[in-house]
């Protein structure tokens, strides 16, 4: 266990909560709805919103930030939340595959980057057409990101041919969709 | 193989200044949109700006892509296939053509990420701080119905208790008071920016420059959001401290 003592409770509300909590926004629970889980008041989780992540600027080991990270991603196995969004349902559909399957997490973050690049909100386009809230997937995110970048590390090459190949995939349509690109009738 | 250069250079050339033309004429159609967009959003994180520069962005980096992949599959074919045939002067010439349409696609990012300028932070602060002296004297305890003080602005939800009878309150600052927190530290930016201005033109790089500015620029930030002060410090130090490190 740490002796950083940055990482003790705020008002009560541990690393391990703020992280879960900081999820669940993501996920559309309200800042009302995560103090009542938590216990509190919501003057008191707002305080602990805003100190946390002063803690985080603080700490010069980056402990806070990590340990952020992971608790984020395990954040659908808190205690106090697991029961709080969708009467504790387990996740499904894509939101579940999302979490399961990597190869499905990095192909959906090409497509949201690049429906950033058409002018749409990447985010938004991915909560409409596979119903993943940016809560959800910002854990698949940290679930996955050391294990991608392990990958990296491994095998550049195999891993920039994925990236390529998605790139291409939703360029082109996200271009058919909007009629094209600007220079598309220009040509050697 | 002279006559295949030539030609070859020839319509590199002409491919790259068409892919220019169109790039100013998407450029200078898209900047009074842009400028109007920003100015028109209502949305604080100006999102419906951010999306269109985004796009406008993503269409600048496919003209790179298409002269890319041009470059890589008709000039550095040619050399690669022609190999000490290809003469230095066509090699240079594509090159330096190419570099030349890079150079215009940065300058037209530049342009584009500057045209709306940056949001005036002050005005909108002085705002909400014009909106907070007509609201402070208008809340009134849940209990009592005693008039209660709101002696400073608060920026997050925060307890008020009544003198009268002792009730604990819960006063909910506005939407707007809540972004003054959000914009704090780039409002202190923008006031000492021109500290910061002299720190990066200063040849060589002058720490006390910097610790100056960044000083100056607490100090704002803190005047701004005073409760956050002792928190505002410490973060300070740890600024302070990176620096003194990455000038050593």
């Amino acid at each position: 266990m740490s002796n950083n003592p940055l990482l003790e409770p705020i008002h009560g509300i541990s690393l391990e909560d703020y992280s879960a909590a900081c999820a669940k926004l993501g996920s559309g629970l309200s800042e009302e709805a995560i103090a009542k889980v938590l216990g509190v008041e919501l003057p008191v989780w707002q305080e602990a919103n805003l100190l946390w992540p002063e803690r985080m600027k603080q700490d010069q080991t980056y402990e806070i930030m990590t340990l952020f990270g992971q608790y984020f991603a395990q954040a659908g196995q808190h205690p106090k939340f697991s029961n709080a969004v969708n009467g504790g349902a387990e996740d499904a559909g894509y939101t579940a595959q999302i979490k399961a399957d990597k190869d499905f997490y990095q192909e959906l973050e090409v497509a949201r980057n690049v429906a950033y690049e058409y002018g749409l909100d990447g985010a938004q386009w991915i909560a409409d057409k596979y119903g993943i809230t940016l809560g959800d997937f910002q854990i698949a995110a940290s679930k996955w990101n050391t294990q991608i970048h392990a990958e990296i590390q491994a095998d550049f090459q195999e891993y920039t041919q994925k990236q390529d190949a998605y790139n291409a995939k939703y360029r082109q349509m996200f271009a058919s969709a909007q009629g094209g690109n600007v220079a598309d009738d220009i040509t050697f | 193989m002279e006559e295949l250069l030539r030609q070859t250079q020839e319509r590199w050339f002409v491919f790259l200044e068409k892919l220019e033309v169109r790039m100013g004429e998407m450029c200078n159609a898209a900047i009074p949109e842009l400028k109007a967009i920003f100015k028109e959003d209502q949305d604080p994180y100006k999102r419906a700006h951010g999306r269109m520069l985004a796009g406008l962005l993503g269409q600048l980096r496919r003209m790179q892509d298409q002269a890319n992949e041009v470059k890589e599959d008709k000039i550095l074919g040619l050399i690669y296939s022609s190999g000490v045939f290809t003469s230095n002067d066509f090699r240079e010439a594509c090159f330096n053509r190419h570099y030349a349409f890079e150079k215009r696609c940065h300058d037209y990012t530049s342009l584009l990420r500057e045209a709306a300028g940056q949001q005036d932070l002050e005005a909108f602060y002085q705002e909400q701080l014009a909106s907070f002296a007509l609201i402070k004297d208008q809340f009134t305890c849940k209990q009592c119905g005693g008039k209660i003080a709101i002696s400073k602005m608060f920026f997050i939800a925060t307890y008020v208790t009544c003198l009268y009878c002792q009730t604990q309150n819960t006063f909910m600052p506005s939407s707007g008071a809540q972004m003054v927190l959000h914009n704090a530290r780039s409002l202190a930016e923008q006031r000492t920016a021109h500290l910061l201005k002299i720190y990066e033109e200063r040849q060589p790089k002058d720490p006390a420059l910097y610790q100056q500015y960044l000083r100056a620029m607490f100090d704002q930030w803190n005047q701004i959001t005073p409760d956050m002060e002792e928190e505002n410090e410490k973060f300070y130090l740890r600024l302070l401290k990176d620096n003194s490190i990455n000038h050593l």
